[in-house]
């Protein structure tokens, strides 16, 4: 079961990771600067597995990996939003890290409750409050980049096996 | 109804025809744009795949322009990599410090030709759609397979029509009509999707102007952007939005959001001290910038305790804007000019802002932090930046009037 967290609307990668952060390419190090400004001490109270609850447009901004790399190095195990920004949206998956769209779940979940996250059922279930969320699954291609921890793997997985 | 021009571009490149909103195709890649923000994360993706060669080394195309000159220890040892990366592997299109920021020199040296497929590993990569190429951005792990692959997965996308009716008035520039548009449409407004620019006030912009609607484009969530003179009428748009040029005034950004926007005249009111102006970036240091900025400062003095950076978008500006005697109006005037590359735009080098400081920009963004943590960031026109740094508060061109 993982805990939540919530944000509001139109989050921007300059928000997740600041300018300064942007020459460090290890996610462990990157994660302890996450969303400093909007939560501050943020990245010391996440637990591995944590999930992130945001409203819409989350991610906006610029193209910098280094916002979702360092979300998943802080120990986040999925990011739902009411919608993503597009490059960032491509990003996390590239990096193996589930953003789903499921407003639903938005509106139901509250700070501190405890889900379960079935991304081939595309299910979510409230432990805390009893409640399911529905949420359209991944197409095959991009279940494939999550399922593998993203693009590189997928890459190699394909070209390692025996077609 | 017959394709939009993006939908064109994606379906005869990839061998498509027919192929519809929403279909996901596997594109060639023209030109592949890398930076020093995400170059080493994307060299170290490549690296994760086995057997990897760069698929076509005279497609992809290197940039030092985010912390340029070299700003940390970190930062250089990030150019060092790029360096030995591109000699190792041939790749021979290497714009070091002081070329200037990607999107505005592949213009300029034709590296994203009309119909191309163009990717970079920034979001603002939209603006190289100024001359008609399919151009977006993407991060690094994606940019290390197009590398290896030379190819990218791409949803094909609605597109959304920006009609831009009448004549632009005096005084009110294509940074204007964008603050309009993003306040119309919203930071999400056009997310995965094309944006098409037509009318005739679009049909009346020059490269520079254009540049500057593609690049802000992204501020809207635009997959890409471009100019298209001879449309079709009947193209499948998901919907047009339509502005009247000719009844728009300067507008501003207040701090938060680009889409954040007022008309300048009500911001003019509040007398809002400044410490910063910066005029620079992909949206904000072209020759158009330079040269509004001078003829504002010309005979004038940057106010007392307000600093004035400008940073030239390309080395070609720079040097015209040397020829023509800008650059002499501008340090006269008291501005600091920085050489060539993104500057304080994304506080990457020149121009962080302290806490609690205050700074007019012509530039992108304005999120919580861009330029500096506490520091807030308004975005306006160029002429407007100039007359703010001269009167040291938010001001309009001439003095308080607008026009």
């Amino acid at each position: 079961m993982s805990r939540c967290w919530k944000l509001g609307d139109n989050v921007s990668t300059d928000e997740i990771l600041p300018f300064q952060y942007m020459v460090l390419t290890d996610p462990s190090e990157l994660g302890r600067h996450i969303l400093g400004s909007v939560k501050p001490g943020f990245a010391e109270q996440l637990t591995r597995g944590d999930v992130l609850v945001a409203g819409l447009n989350f991610g906006y901004g610029s193209s910098r990996e280094h916002a979702p790399l360092a979300l998943k190095g802080a120990g986040i195990g999925a990011v739902v939003a009411r919608s993503f920004a597009r490059i960032f949206f491509r990003n996390c998956i590239n990096i193996g890290l589930p953003a789903i769209v499921c407003s639903a779940a938005v509106d139901g979940i509250c700070e501190g409750d405890s889900i379960g996250i079935g991304l081939q059922s595309g299910v979510i279930q409230n432990e805390t409050s009893g409640a399911r969320y529905a949420f359209a699954p991944f197409p095959p291609f991009i279940m494939e980049y999550v399922e593998n921890g993203g693009l590189i793997n997928t890459l190699n997985k394909r070209n390692s096996d025996p077609v | 109804m017959c394709p939009t021009r993006a939908v064109n571009i994606l379906s005869s490149k990839c061998g498509r025809k027919g192929a519809r909103p929403g279909d996901i195709v596997d594109a060639p890649v023209d030109r592949a744009m890398i930076h020093d923000n995400n170059a080493a994360l994307v060299i170290e993706n490549f690296g994760r795949i086995a057997g990897a060669s760069v698929w076509s080394p005279d497609k992809a195309v290197f940039f030092i322009d985010h912390h340029s000159p070299s700003t940390s220890v970190k930062a250089v040892k990030h150019h060092s990599l790029m360096r030995r990366f591109a000699r190792e592997n041939g790749i021979k299109s290497f714009f070091d410090c002081g070329w200037g920021i990607s999107h505005v020199v592949m213009i300029e040296q034709g590296l994203a030709a009309p119909g191309e497929i163009v990717v970079g590993t920034d979001s603002h990569t939209t603006g190289e759609g100024a001359l008609g190429a399919f151009a977006t951005g993407i991060g690094a792990t994606e940019m290390a397979a197009v590398l290896a692959t030379g190819r990218v997965w791409l949803k094909v996308p609605e597109t959304v029509k920006i009609l831009l009716n009448g004549v632009l008035p005096p005084g009110v520039y294509a940074r204007d009509v964008m603050t309009a548009v993003l306040g119309r449409l919203g930071p999400e407004g056009a997310n995965y999707r094309s944006v098409e620019f037509q009318g005739s006030a679009a049909d009346a912009m020059s490269q520079d102007d254009r540049i500057v609607c593609c690049v802000m484009s992204m501020e809207m969530g635009a997959k890409n952007a471009m100019f298209v003179s001879h449309a079709d009428p009947d193209a499948e748009y998901e919907r047009t939005e339509e502005f009247d040029a000719s009844s728009m005034t300067p507008m501003a950004a207040l701090p938060g959001l680009p889409t954040n926007v007022a008309p300048l005249s009500e911001i003019e009111g509040r007398g809002i001290k400044i410490d910063q102006a910066f005029i620079g970036s992909c949206a904000g240091g072209l020759m158009v910038d330079i040269e509004t900025a001078a003829k504002v400062l010309k005979g004038g003095r940057v106010a007392e305790g307000v600093r004035l950076l400008v940073i030239p978008a390309t080395r070609h500006i720079y040097e015209e804007s040397l020829k023509r005697g800008y650059m002499e109006i501008l340090h006269g005037a008291g501005a600091v000019i920085g050489s060539p590359a993104c500057g304080g735009c994304g506080g990457h080098d020149a121009g962080i802002l302290a806490e609690g400081e205050v700074c007019i920009a012509n530039s992108p963004r304005n999120m919580g932090g861009r330029m500096g943590a506490g520091g807030v960031v308004y975005l306006a026109n160029s002429a407007t930046v100039a007359a703010s740094a001269l009167s040291g508060r938010i001001t309009g061109e001439k003095g308080g009037d607008a026009l």
